[in-house]
């Protein structure tokens, strides 16, 4: 009996991995995946070839931290703004796109049912909310590792500026290091410190994916359209809040912590908070739709 | 129309005017003139207008959020018919063009509700908190800001109908919303190439850069680029309401429904 049980926990699995496989490999394919990662695509290549034109000639001396030109460094925008600030806009919208909307569609087309009758109900969740965590962060981490590799390649990995063009031995400097999420980590490795960045600027992303799936099941939600608002109101309202509060406090401001080379005061439990609530809600919702299949 | 929650509504608009009122309007005195409250509405900080750095265009981003929901719960509002009960509809009104002009009827009456409702809210809590004083300039620039915010609405809810039901489907979302974002981004072209204020339609909702042919509301006005007048940035917001609408009615009368019928089993 216990053999039995155990063969059937052993097989459950078996169909949840495979399950999580197939449906990764599938929203990967799909129009809004594609959609996203081209924005993204199109968004650091303006940035590259800015980069490129910009600082064609500069001695390595003059020249600034390759990682610091990336479209995902905070620290550009002591140079220019254009493309983080399109970025900061168009994240809350573009994060939903790769597969936010994927267990509303299946819904609408039938598509749970079959699956749930193959894979049981809570596989079929849970598998959905892990793929789509998956997608969001492989579309949403992709092209900046990409313009990571191609920023090593057509900048000196030598030169050491910061677009602030502060000395590396400055007051002002050093205290907007230490302003750094893990200031250690990046004087240790300023390539890892980027690429590590930028893999948590996947896996944040992927939450909030996932976040919008769960939220889809929690709540009765009648036209997709809908699914935007709740990451957009909640990505926003951080950037309201430091209205109310006293000047010179932390920030809360979601793209001071997701953003690389940020020299804004942050707290660390803010952080933490924010990603156990998130973790946390999709959890919930992942509960609460395995009660509704007992119902 | 009627099928949309519009309590729901009007209680976001009151949410929305409370989370302006206290987030936004916050003047250095105790008390503040209602010229004020308006142009810091539409982006000024205090006496300064806009400037175009990065926090503060992100933060004009956020003071557009109430209009984003408003353009999301009523982005549906003609789309739904074509792909829920297009023929029940369509069977009852014959006449397309007379639902269609109906429809729009609704849309511009809630579109303006909703910005008063907002507005009100944002009066009567600053009210609560500050002496406000109600001056000849700011009674006009509230008029003015309530007509082209009611405007601006109108088209881009229009807009994302009118591209859904194009599309079949419901993307337009992303894509008018997104442009009002990209929009707002390419507000710091400016710093380079003026005429980049005048090509993008955002710039004609900020306040604080126009200009007007009353000396009442240039006393209040202190506009860091010439070229943008109330008149004219209200004329522009309503040809571009009339040619959104004569495009969705061209759209109307050609379209007779989406045959994937993707919204109806979650209803």
């Amino acid at each position: 009996m216990l053999l039995l049980s155990f063969n059937k926990r052993i097989g459950d699995t078996k169909m949840l991995y495979r399950s999580i496989i197939v449906q990764t490999k599938y929203l990967l394919k799909q129009k809004g995946a594609i959609f996203t990662f081209s924005a993204f695509l199109i968004l650091i290549l303006v940035n590259y070839f800015h980069n490129i034109f910009d600082f064609t000639g500069y001695e390595v001396i003059d020249m600034y931290h390759p990682m610091k030109l990336l479209s995902l460094s905070y620290n550009r925008v002591n140079y220019n703004a254009d493309t983080t600030l399109m970025l900061i806009q168009l994240y809350p919208i573009l994060v939903v796109c790769p597969a936010g909307f994927s267990l509303i569609k299946e819904s609408q087309c039938g598509h749970d049912i079959m699956m749930a009758s193959r894979i049981g109900y809570r596989n079929y969740h849970l598998s959905k909310l892990l793929s789509t965590f998956l997608t969001t962060a492989i579309i949403c981490s992709a092209p900046f590792l990409i313009e990571l590799i191609l920023n090593c390649i057509a900048f000196p990995l030598n030169a050491t500026g910061d677009l602030s063009n502060w000395g590396l031995y400055e007051a002002d400097y050093v205290q907007s290091v230490q302003n750094y999420l893990f200031p250690k980590f990046f004087i240790k490795s300023p390539y890892l410190y980027a690429t590590a960045g930028t893999l948590f600027w996947g896996i944040y992303s992927g939450l909030l994916g996932a976040f919008t799936v769960a939220f889809s099941s929690v709540f009765k939600i009648k036209y997709k359209i809908l699914l935007f608002l709740p990451v957009y109101l909640l990505l926003n309202a951080t950037l309201y809040i430091p209205r109310l509060l006293p000047r010179n406090t932390m920030s809360v401001k979601w793209y001071d912590y997701l953003l690389l080379f940020n020299d804004q005061a942050k707290s660390y439990w803010f952080l933490i908070i924010k990603l156990l609530l998130l973790t946390f809600f999709i959890t919930i919702s992942f509960i609460s739709s395995n009660r509704k299949e007992y119902l | 129309m009627k099928q949309h929650n519009v309590k729901l509504l009007f209680c976001i608009a009151i949410i929305s005017g409370l989370f302006l009122a206290i987030g936004y309007v916050n003047p250095f005195e105790p008390h503040l003139l209602l010229s004020e409250m308006t142009l810091q509405l539409s982006g000024s900080r205090g006496n300064f207008a806009l400037g175009i750095s990065m926090p503060e265009l992100i933060s004009f981003a956020v003071l557009l959020v109430p209009d984003f929901v408003f353009e999301t719960y009523f982005g549906t509002m003609l789309y739904r018919h074509f792909c829920t009960a297009s023929i029940y509809v369509f069977s009852r009104y014959p006449q397309k063009m007379w639902w269609y002009s109906k429809e729009l009827c609704f849309l511009v009456i809630h579109t303006f509700v909703y910005q008063i409702i907002l507005l009100a809210t944002v009066i009567i809590v600053t009210t609560i908190r500050y002496q406000l004083i109600f001056d000849h300039a700011g009674t006009i620039l509230l008029i003015y800001h309530i007509f082209l915010r009611t405007l601006w609405t109108f088209s881009m809810t229009l807009l994302i109908n009118i591209i859904s039901i194009y599309f079949e489907g419901n993307s337009a979302f992303f894509f008018v919303v997104g442009g009002q974002l990209i929009s707002i981004s390419l507000l710091t072209l400016i710093k380079k190439h003026e005429i980049a204020l005048y090509g993008n339609l955002v710039a004609y909702l900020v306040l604080g850069w126009h200009s007007s042919n009353l000396e009442v509301i240039n006393q209040v006005l202190s506009p860091p680029f010439q070229g943008l007048y109330l008149k004219s940035s209200l004329s522009l917001n309503i040809g571009l309401s009339i040619l959104i609408s004569i495009f969705g009615a061209v759209l109307v009368k050609k379209h007779d429904f989406i045959v994937s019928n993707l919204e109806e089993r979650i209803r």
